[in-house]
């Protein structure tokens, strides 16, 4: 309930700004809330709705593809020192490395289209993925391990029963995190690489000057990242009830 | 039945075990005291096998468990799937688990736990989780590194009399480490004062040993006496 409670103030709140903003602003770019709700007709919700199921379909293929190379690699990295002080070199002389700068050449490899602002999405969030399960793994009590060796625990009942169950909270903070940061690189890419997409859409109602289709795409943006994270939120709830929260 | 003859271990150049050798019969309990970094846990980890002696030869009978220094439980699965967990590794049938699991866990008095995840337990709690997991294994000899280390005073003790209560009743052989003299005193029925990866000391304890002893002049005498070789031990 004060969950609840909380959300509506926050949106009335955003509303609020949103129309001082304007108000001050008094520019044609910068339109009143009731306005842009207003400008919704079936053809541009089916527009954008098309548009964000698009970027939403490119960053999930780009999530599933980063935990089926990551995931593994990672964990290869957390149980073996002599993989990880390998491996370490590649992840950190590429992990800083802003993979925006890496687009040209992903143009080059694939082209303009929809693969290119996948491949982006994987290239920023693989190596997140990859550090984060190897420090999760990195970090799990030896003793858990030396326990299940005395009970006869092959490798793989070791991997199923501590190393994957440990990696899973970190791999939700990615998925939390990565969502925000995929969204934010497939609103470049998918201007540069692809003519579909809530990013494209976005930003071409802004170079056709047409606010209204402009401010409608965030806020469906907006509401696509309010359910996705709420989703993540109850997914964590369920997969980690064993932890005790410490926020009251 | 456990016997360490001439064992010993070493880190680099530095011997963790020096040529150790004893020899503990069947159904005893033994406590191994000394400083930290004399060898005691390395002790425990090579007769449970997870580090290899560099020479020297142990004789222990193969169905053991260990119950490690703050129990190792997993705190992703709850107490009953915690239990479980050795026995599904030795691909025991699920019904059969569930029926051992349940025998154990109503002994200690922890069947109503069985949903509860181990966060959500009192250290004491957790340590009898800890017991119920190795006792499900049906060990002859149970290998416990410090076992009541976390516990306040009273849990303490009273963990301490359900080990004597499950010793006497399962006639397993016992060896664990501690730091805690009246523990090892109260406990063991021989008590190896050790330091710098040798036993300095072997004291036996041959009393009848219930929740009274405690009070016992034997009990304050014996206290008295092992602190003193503890403190030669060090000095040495």
């Amino acid at each position: 309930m004060r969950k609840t409670i909380f959300t509506a103030l926050s949106l009335i709140l955003l509303i609020l700004l949103w129309y001082i903003v304007s108000f001050l602003a008094d520019t044609s770019a910068i339109p009143y809330f009731h306005q842009v709700i207003r400008h919704i007709d079936n053809l541009t919700l089916k527009e954008i709705l098309l548009n964000l199921s698009v970027s939403l379909v490119r960053i999930f293929i780009g999530m599933i593809l980063v935990v089926i190379i990551a995931v593994p690699l990672g964990i290869i990295m957390g149980l073996n020192r002599k993989a990880n002080e390998f491996m370490n070199g590649f992840t950190y002389l590429l992990y800083p490395i802003p993979k925006v700068a890496f687009l040209p050449v992903i143009l080059v490899l694939f082209g303009i289209g929809g693969m290119t602002a996948v491949i982006m999405v994987f290239l920023v969030l693989f190596f997140q993925c990859l550090v984060s399960v190897r420090d999760s793994i990195i970090n799990v009590d030896t003793a858990l391990f030396n326990w299940m060796k005395t009970t006869g625990a092959t490798k793989s009942q070791m991997i199923y029963h501590i190393i994957l169950p440990s990696i899973v909270p970190s791999l939700l903070t990615w998925v939390r995190v990565g969502l925000g940061t995929s969204l934010a690189v497939l609103f470049f890419a998918e201007n540069i690489a692809t003519d579909k997409g809530i990013g494209f859409f976005i930003l071409d109602s802004w170079s056709r000057i047409d606010y209204m289709d402009m401010y409608l795409g965030i806020i469906f943006l907006s509401i696509a990242g309010f359910i996705l994270f709420n989703l993540i939120g109850l997914l964590e709830k369920r997969a980690l009830r064993y932890r005790k929260v410490i926020q009251k | 039945m456990i016997e360490f003859d001439h064992v010993t271990v070493k880190y680099g150049e530095k011997k963790a075990l020096d040529s150790l050798s004893f020899h503990i019969d069947k159904g005893k309990i033994v406590s191994v005291i000394g400083q930290s970094g004399c060898g005691k846990t390395t002790m425990i980890n090579c007769a449970a096998k997870l580090i290899d002696n560099d020479s020297g030869v142990i004789r222990m009978d193969q169905q053991f468990s260990l119950i490690p220094q703050g129990y190792s439980l997993l705190s992703w699965k709850n107490v009953m799937k915690n239990i479980e967990l050795g026995l599904g590794i030795k691909k025991m049938d699920q019904s059969q688990r569930n029926k051992a699991c349940m025998e154990v866990m109503k002994q200690l008095g922890i069947d109503h736990l069985k949903d509860k995840y181990p966060q959500f337990l009192s250290g004491g709690e957790q340590q009898r989780v800890a017991i119920a997991r190795a006792l499900v294994l049906n060990p002859t000899v149970i290998l416990m590194d410090e076992p009541f280390s976390s516990l306040d005073q009273i849990t303490r003790e009273k963990a301490q009399e359900l080990l004597l209560e499950i010793k006497n009743k399962y006639h397993m052989t016992i060896l664990m480490t501690t730091h805690s003299i009246e523990e090892a005193c109260f406990l063991s029925d021989q008590l190896f004062v050790m330091g710098k990866g040798k036993l300095s000391h072997v004291v036996k304890n041959e009393q009848n040993r219930d929740n009274t002893y405690r009070n016992s002049e034997h009990y304050h005498q014996m206290t008295i006496q092992i602190r003193t070789l503890l403190e030669e031990s060090v000095m040495a």
